[in-house]
């Protein structure tokens, strides 16, 4: 009797965790594959151009000056004007869909998305959530955003402006000291500068012309450098690369390095190298002033990058990115990357041809 | 009584290696709750990227061809950069005509029909790997339906100059069809949300998969391309690479659907094949694995554990087999505390392929909280996958010892076919 008592309770035990299951399987709750977006493709301006795309959609042909409701995501007010100036302090709680330029004097809040098919200039002290604009966007200091900002013209950026997720720019985005920021797009990116801002005519400069032809003859070959145990720190995988173990590698001064260098630990490039080909490192990542990377550069650890150096391919790091003064990433003509998980801090006179992302934090010092 | 300790001995040794591998996957969970996550590259946006080919293995897939076709031509990877190369594989189906049919509109998808020589997707894959241009190989099975960006997002990761292959995240989309999909679909969550992504994190052994992934071309073909006998020549490759020192990474941002088996004796042809193909390659690898520079002892020890997880299951399955012995023999008095802790561990690893806690730790990351209703039923599915995997490994013992041929058994389509090509 005892026997079967505890058969049956043993049983019952068993059979309790196939209860939610029989459940399931006569009333599925969660059948559907998971959802993949077929259509995603990586776009740097997706927040300005997705939003222009559904307001134009929405208001359609009549832009006829006014407040109306308008159907986006949700039924929303939107203000259509032909232009607009915005007063010290004023709270806007609705869309703005500005034909021709928007002003707003210090302190305005505009709680909701603003569209702007002329220029648009934030005044200072400002609280934006969001502002797509086809023209210009000059933001004064101390401006904040919540979402995301972008602009077919120039962006400008006052100093220490909170950038929000993203501010992209179909053409030069400047930024001024201070800024935080999480994404940056801008063909360039210029940080500011004490000499005042950069001529435009030297941004069409390759800055990679004569480094490999001209600058390499004078350097030193890496295998050469004298401190490098190669028999017992280094491996080549293929022709052109190497593996190096040591705790901690130094390229010495004025040397250049043909191939990829893929280092398992720290790795310090002293003044004046250049590598033809990437890096790549397991540990921290210190590239001293005027080092020159013909291609990508990765880490696991942090990188640095000294003043006057000039990358360019990618920069990618799992921990933190500082770039110190007058660095050059990428070339005129061409998109490249500085992602830093941890956090990416930028000097002035920096230019990055291309985009910049942090999950963490990012700031121009 | 020989005998006896000699059972006694074998039950324990089964019992260490499955607390083992419930050591590995509680890792593997916990690093997925809460250590710091490796990102992958898909964040960085560069205007010039490697050329590609894109190769899809086909042998009869009239029913999916067209599919796949129109969502490779309809990705936003620059065209003077791609090539896609659907490798009519000995069809005898209409798959010849579609793909023909679509070369003609298409100049850059250029079908490699293949009428002679041996059959199956390593050989299929060496030959188009003789025609294939691209700097970077990116491969799917017919039946994947790539969306539009992937391609991008698999060929950044080769801007990493020590990456040598890449893998995506594979999702069934016919999860709502019937009891086993829904099963295969927890199975692939717990795989890739959490087990690949846990060996990313931990810069262990993430694996290539064979399809939603891409590989250097010269760097494969010079390592001599796919050996046409082994029937898992993507966990060949993996171990090839990392041998000669390269990396594999995973990237569970870049998803792609698959059609997941809807029948059972198809799903157990699958896994018998996946287990042999898989423990041809751990023969053939396992010394080299140990011995080469190039990898750091954790790396070789989750390589290790990596290699032998097919083998696994025939383990466990004898020491069932093993316990049922003693039962009746009276013998199950083994060291009392040990087995108590070894019992316990053990029974925690029952179905090691995706133990419950990855596939409910992955279900949670997913968004996805409902599914994991279903996973008691998961007891079933383990030891349906473990007699058919035992069967499996038993398939390669015997290659290895006869050295026989091989014969690559495709996995059967369910979709139906498009009409509108």
């Amino acid at each position: 009797m005892t026997f079967l008592f505890i058969f049956l309770v043993f049983f019952i035990l068993l059979l309790i965790p196939f209860i939610p299951v029989v459940v399931e399987l006569i009333r599925p709750r969660d059948a559907l594959p998971l959802f993949i977006r077929m259509d995603y493709s990586k776009e740097p301006r997706y927040f300005g151009r997705s939003f222009k795309g559904i307001l134009k959609n929405s208001v359609s042909a009549d832009t006829s000056p006014g407040i109306r409701e308008v159907k986006l995501s949700r039924n929303e007010k939107v203000e259509i004007a032909r232009s607009r100036r915005i007063g010290i302090g004023e709270n806007v709680d609705h869309i703005l869909y500005i034909i021709g330029d928007l002003v707003s004097e210090d302190k305005a809040r505009l709680n909701k998305e603003v569209y702007v098919t002329g220029d648009a200039s934030i005044g200072s002290m400002n609280t934006l959530r969001a502002i797509a604009c086809e023209g210009r966007l000059y933001l004064s200091s101390n401006v904040s955003i919540a979402r995301w900002a972008d602009a077919e013209g120039r962006v400008e950026a006052g100093d220490s402006c909170d950038l929000g997720i993203n501010i992209s720019s179909g053409n030069e985005l400047r930024i001024g000291r201070g800024c935080k920021f999480k994404r940056l797009y801008g063909t360039p990116i210029i940080t500011y500068s004490f000499e005042g801002l950069c001529p435009s005519n030297s941004l069409k400069e390759d800055i990679f012309e004569d480094i490999f032809f001209g600058v390499l003859k004078g350097l030193r070959p890496f295998m050469d450098s004298g401190n490098i145990d190669r028999q017992s720190t280094i491996r080549a995988v293929s022709d052109d690369a190497w593996i190096v173990d040591k705790d901690c590698m130094t390229v010495p001064p004025l040397t250049r390095v043909e191939g990829n260098l893929i280092v398992k630990k720290d790795l310090k490039v002293r003044n004046g190298c250049a590598i033809v080909g990437s890096i790549k490192t397991y540990g921290d990542l210190t590239l001293e002033s005027g080092v020159r990377i013909s291609g990508n550069v990765f880490s696991e650890g942090d990188i640095e990058i000294g003043e006057y150096s000039t990358i360019a391919g990618d920069i990618f790091s799992q921990g933190g990115i500082t770039i110190k003064g007058k660095a050059r990433i990428g070339s005129p003509g061409e998109i490249k990357s500085v992602i830093g998980k941890m956090r990416i801090r930028l000097g002035p006179d920096v230019i990055i041809y291309g985009y910049v992302m942090t999950e963490g934090s990012g700031i121009v010092q | 009584m020989e005998m006896v300790i000699i059972l006694k001995s074998y039950l324990i040794f089964v019992m260490a290696i499955m607390v083992l591998y419930a050591v590995r996957h509680f890792i593997f969970t916990l690093n997925r709750f809460i250590s710091k996550q490796r990102i992958y590259y898909q964040d960085i946006v560069d205007s010039e990227l490697p050329s590609i080919s894109v190769l899809i293995p086909m042998h009869n897939e009239e029913r999916v061809a067209a599919n796949i076709l129109d969502l490779l031509i309809a990705t936003d990877f620059p065209g003077s950069k791609l090539e896609i190369l659907p490798i009519n594989d000995h069809s005898t189906d209409k798959t010849m005509e579609i793909l023909d049919g679509y070369a003609s509109r298409y100049p850059y998808l250029k079908p490699v029909h293949r009428h002679e020589g041996r059959r199956g997707k390593p050989a299929a894959l060496n030959d188009a790997l003789k025609l294939a241009r691209g700097e970077v190989v990116v491969v799917f099975d017919a039946d994947y339906l790539p969306p539009k960006g992937i391609l991008r997002d698999i060929a950044v990761s080769f801007k990493d100059p020590e990456v040598g292959a890449v893998m995506g995240r594979v999702i069934p989309e016919n999860t709502q069809r019937n009891l086993l999909t829904r099963l295969i679909d927890l199975e692939r969550s717990g795989g890739y949300q959490v087990d690949q992504q846990a060996r990313y994190n931990l810069r262990l052994i993430p694996q290539y998969g064979g399809t939603v992934g891409g590989f250097r071309r010269e760097v494969v073909s010079s390592l001599g391309g796919f050996e046409p006998n082994i029937l898992a020549e993507d966990t060949e490759l993996t171990f090839k690479l990392l041998i000669n020192g390269w990396k594999v990474v995973y990237a569970n941002r870049v998803e792609c659907y698959e059609e997941a088996p809807e029948h059972w004796n198809v799903r157990a042809r699958q896994i018998r094949r996946w287990a042999r193909g898989h423990s041809q390659v751990m023969f053939r690898y396992l010394l080299p694995l140990l011995r080469t520079p190039h990898l750091s002892a954790l790396e070789k020890l989750d390589g290790l554990l990596l290699l032998l997880i097919y083998t696994i299951p025939f383990l466990l399955l004898t020491g069932i087999v093993d316990s049922l012995s003693l039962f009746f023999l009276g013998e199950m008095q083994i060291i009392q505390a040990t087995a108590v802790f070894l019992f316990v561990a053990a029974f925690n690893t029952f179905g090691n392929f995706a133990s419950f806690y990855q596939i409910g730790t992955a279900s949670l990351l997913d968004g996805a909280t409902q599914r994991i209703r279903l996973l008691p039923l998961l007891l079933f599915n383990f030891l349906f996958n473990m007699w058919h995997v035992s069967l499996g490994f038993m398939d390669a013992v015997i290659d290895l010892v006869t050295r026989r041929k091989t014969l690559w058994h495709k996995t059967v389509r369910f979709r139906e076919a498009k009409k509108d090509r």
